[in-house]
């Protein structure tokens, strides 16, 4: 053994001197590659409070927001006024069976109908069990989509979003993602969702594929809002 | 947004650096290091600087092509054929026998070995990177040089391929 252990610290600088280099044909092709593709400006932009409060009552109204509370005005109300008041991100508000023969106008379904409502909060599982292995996202063209079931044992308003690792919520593509039925409408970063009748339900998540890093993992949070206003959150991880 | 991709060459070379100190200097090196560039620029908009800086978003990106390469077939682990260091120059010698050395690290200490002089990453954002604190990459860091150092020792003469027999002295 000569030379680069003698001196000061040598096998740092051996390993740092001697580190393998690439060849000038990968790094010109690297280069040629990126060249080729310019990055793509960012032109996401919130809305601004008018226009999503706007967009929002219009949902609302579309699903006849105005006939389910009827039917129980001031759990209705209180559950309204979580969607809108604190939350920064914007969403919309779907309702299950959202049609004009939908659950909400059937006896019974009412938000807030003893026969689906216990005591406490709402019992969220996920599919699997709790102890299931991280999801993995399918990346279909610029989407990545994410896709499980959960159970919900009454009724609730439900407040579905995306974090990163560090806490912060990303963007789910409402048009392709899917709680039960497809969803419509902008993309948001909470997805409002009223169930009337306790079940399984699936759910795939619709998210930019280019705001999923590979390597990370992210949570699917799913939060429960009885009528009642007990809540209980349900998390559901998943690696990119 | 600042584009991380705005100057590659410097940084293809610590991703190669990190890829071949992890996988083996050659193709495979230079594959993965593609990989990592090809996934760069489908997620180039997703870069965030106040994250971190592009060499660790990279590197983040070829852990992750490391892995998927493996799943897929067996990297090599044994990269130089034992015919090769008959002959060499001195200094191409000592490169292989680091390369060598590093495969007889377990794989912790080859990846943190490969973060730090391969990616030339401060031990800050390999801390980052691994979700460990600055304390114990430090350390686990000078553990893995000692073990490294205990394969190429700096005191001992180089043996001889061919061991000489040893003659004990005659009365």
């Amino acid at each position: 053994m000569t030379g680069f252990l003698r001196r000061g610290d040598p096998l740092e600088r051996e390993l740092r001197e001697r580190r393998p280099a690439p060849g000038d044909e990968l790094v010109s092709r690297i280069e040629a590659r990126v060249g080729e593709q310019r990055p793509r400006r960012t032109a996401f932009r919130y809305a601004v409070p008018a226009a999503l409060t706007a967009t929002m009552v219009a949902a609302l109204a579309a699903v006849g927001g105005v006939s389910y509370a009827a039917s129980s005005v001031e759990q209705a109300a209180t559950a309204v006024a979580h969607v809108f008041a604190p939350t920064k991100a914007h969403g919309t508000l779907s309702v299950a069976g959202a049609t004009a023969g939908g659950d909400q106008y059937r006896p019974g379904f009412g938000f807030g109908d003893r026969n689906h409502n216990h005591s406490g909060p709402p019992g969220l599982k996920r599919q699997g069990g709790s102890f299931a292995p991280p999801l993995t996202p399918k990346i279909v063209g610029t989407t990545g989509l994410v896709t499980t079931a959960f159970t919900i044992d009454e009724q609730a308003h439900l407040f579905i979003s995306v974090l990163d690792k560090k806490g912060h919520e990303i963007v789910i593509n409402q048009t392709k993602s899917k709680i039960g039925k497809g969803l419509h409408g902008r993309s948001a970063k909470v997805i409002n969702y009223l169930v009337l009748v306790p079940r399984t339900i699936p759910l795939k998540l619709a998210l930019p594929a280019r705001l999923l890093v590979p390597g990370t993992r992210y949570t699917i949070r799913v939060v429960a809002r009885d009528p009642d206003g007990n809540k209980s959150t349900l998390r559901i991880p998943f690696d990119a | 947004m600042k584009d991380p991709l705005a100057n590659p060459a410097p940084l293809v070379k610590r991703v190669y650096a990190y890829v071949a100190y992890r996988i083996g200097d050659g193709p495979d090196a230079e594959d993965v290091t593609s990989e990592t560039f090809e996934r760069a620029l489908r997620y180039r908009d997703s870069f965030d600087p106040r994250r971190g800086n592009a060499t660790s978003w990279l590197i983040g990106i070829a852990r992750r092509c490391i892995a998927d390469a493996a799943l897929k077939r067996e990297l090599p682990t044994d990269t130089v054929p034992e015919q090769l260091v008959e002959g060499y120059e001195d200094r191409s010698h000592l490169k292989l026998e680091v390369a060598q050395a590093l495969e007889t690290l377990d794989e912790r200490d080859r990846e943190l070995i490969a973060l730090r002089y391969g990616a030339d990453l401060t031990a800050k954002q390999i801390a980052e990177l691994l979700e460990l604190k600055t304390n114990a990459v430090e350390v686990a860091l000078h553990r893995a040089l000692a073990r490294l150092r205990t394969t190429v020792d700096p005191g001992e003469p180089r043996p001889e391929r061919t061991a000489q027999p040893v003659v004990e002295a005659g009365p």
